[in-house]
């Protein structure tokens, strides 16, 4: 037999040639020294280069920080710490404010009267305030040493609500802006909360967050009328994963990891619910910190898959340097530059039978995106 | 499971791996690993799937280098990457593994572009069937592409770390 070449041994080394090849070879390098040294050698270059080739998989990506370093715990906001809701709040803000009224006018109606039989009595004689108080007003007098230590007592509790009323009243838009970052709905409140939480905690202070705010209450009537479905339960009509149950990543119905593709699941349904309006909602906060964004959307049976409806829901709205790119003849990708991340996408499956195929990836992350089944503008 | 989701449970990772190292830009290797599993969706039938996943790739990340576009939007990527990571950086590089990270970069970047591709696709357990198929070679010539392109980067790595030595060595004296 020749010698083999290089590529003949590197073959041999990575056990791609034929058994009967490879017999014969292996006879041949037991016989032949000069080969057995080229064996040697070759071996150092394979595990060499892929030992090299290993060392490139330290690429830098992702200004988003990793999904494992969220709190899986949605943080408990103030509103739901006291139970208040905004109308208790006012009643309670209101109720504080009389009391206050009150025992401002009573305290400075007693420092008169005190004020006024302290001058009247010796100075010898010390009395506490309350019992001049008393002598000289008589029968109501027992009523008014009682009310006067409730009262203080009454003051200090409430003025420690109000505080916490004025916390509730930072907190309200911050809650909802959490809200809005992880898509939350009505119908998976609780199960959403987790993916984006710390992110968008932490983003809230950014002034970006203010008109994220803003467009919340505008969106939240909308977002309570939405038949809130999670791509995987509108196609395979699974019961919604229970709040309590730590969920696995892939069965997280809130808060759809397209970067699974999960959500192809569209083509193999008849399920009525498939065909419609969609909207999009991403994480506001952080796709303002990542620097390419794109949303795939694909059906393999049609055309006109997917009517763009910009972020609005008109059908001539349109997101400010957004291109709806045809990849092909059924299907679409969303390209945005970063200066106008839109926060909503709408879409409508022109057809039945349709799938959504595609995944939102944010500087090498996934990100999360919430699909909010919706009434057809 | 469909196939799409099976598909990319896969392969998505082999892909993204090879693309990073091909390219050196996770962003970039994550957009166009995206696109190839889009357009896999589409495909009616897919008979070699990793070889035409890596094929599609490949060819993807060609047409791409030759636009001059992508060029000016990977250079904005680079420099909004670079302002993000003022901000957060969640893995940070030990400075020696960063050097050895882009020494193997340089290294990789003096092979051919075919060698190249071929190594990386090797690297990802493809063989030498799927190799040639996706870069459409024939099977018999796989193995001497990998064998000179192994020897390449060997050489050129070793090369730099040479020269890296030396400048260590001169730096010290001083």
């Amino acid at each position: 037999m020749l010698h083999p070449d290089e590529g003949t041994i590197h073959a041999w080394l990575d056990d791609q040639l034929p058994p009967e090849e490879r017999a014969k070879l292996e006879q041949h390098f037991d016989q032949c020294e000069q080969c057995a040294v080229l064996v040697v050698d070759a071996r150092g270059l394979v595990a060499g280069a892929s030992r090299i080739v290993g060392t490139l998989d330290g690429v830098r990506s992702g200004v988003v920080p990793p999904m494992k370093r969220i709190s899986a715990a949605p943080p408990t906001s103030l509103w739901r710490a006291l139970r208040l809701t905004p109308v208790r709040a006012a009643i309670a803000a209101t109720a504080l404010l009389a009391t206050a009224t009150v025992f401002a006018v009573r305290q400075g109606g007693q420092t008169r009267d005190t004020a006024r039989a302290s001058a009247a009595m010796p100075a010898s004689t010390p009395i506490p305030a309350a019992s001049a108080l008393s002598a000289a007003g008589g029968a109501a007098a027992p009523a008014a040493k009682m009310r006067q230590p409730e009262a203080s007592k009454s003051i200090t509790t409430r003025s420690d609500q109000s505080t916490a009323v004025d916390s509730i009243a930072a907190e309200v838009p911050r809650s909802k802006v959490l809200a809005q970052a992880v898509g939350v709905s009505r119908g998976n409140q609780a199960v959403a909360g987790a993916s984006g939480m710390a992110a968008a905690r932490s983003a809230v202070a950014d002034s970006a967050a203010v008109d994220a705010r803003r467009e919340i209450v505008a969106n939240a009537r909308q977002a309570i009328q939405a038949d809130s479905i999670s791509m995987r339960t509108a196609m395979k009509a699974a019961p919604a994963p229970q709040p309590a149950t730590p969920l696995p990543r892939r069965a997280f119905a809130g808060s759809v990891q397209l970067s699974d593709v999960v959500v192809t699941s569209m083509t193999q349904t008849a399920d009525p619910r498939a065909f419609g309006c969609y909207r999009l909602d991403f994480d506001s906060l952080r796709i303002h910190a990542t620097s390419l964004r794109q949303f795939g959307l694909s059906a393999p049976n049609g055309v006109n898959v997917v009517n763009a409806l910009g972020n609005s829901g008109r059908p001539d709205s349109v997101i400010a340097g957004a291109v709806w790119r045809a990849v092909d003849r059924d299907s679409v990708a969303v390209s945005t530059p970063r200066s106008s991340p839109p926060t909503t996408l709408i879409f409508a499956l022109a057809e039945e039978g349709h799938s959504v195929a595609g995944r939102l990836i944010a500087s090498g992350q996934p990100m999360p995106v919430q699909v909010l089944r919706i009434r057809c503008p | 499971m469909n196939d799409v989701d099976r598909l990319f449970r896969e392969y998505h990772q082999p892909l993204v791996r090879y693309l990073t190292r091909r390219l050196g830009d996770r962003d970039w290797a994550e957009e166009v690993a995206q696109e190839t599993f889009l357009r896999a969706v589409r495909q009616d039938r897919i008979v070699s799937e990793r070889s035409w996943l890596f094929a599609v790739a490949t060819n993807l990340v060609r047409d791409e280098a030759r636009k001059d576009i992508r060029r000016r939007r990977r250079l904005e990527v680079l420099r909004e990457q670079a302002r993000a990571d003022e901000v957060v950086d969640p893995e940070p590089l030990s400075i020696e593994r960063a050097q050895e990270s882009a020494m193997a970069r340089r290294a990789l970047d003096e092979l051919t572009e075919r060698d190249r591709e071929a190594l990386l696709m090797r690297e990802e357990g493809l063989d030498y069937g799927e190799i040639a198929e996706a870069l459409e070679l024939s099977v018999g010539s796989v193995g001497t592409t990998l064998a000179r392109a192994r020897r390449r980067l060997v050489e050129a790595y070793e090369s730099l770390q040479g020269k890296r030595s030396e400048a260590r060595g001169t730096h010290a004296a001083s």
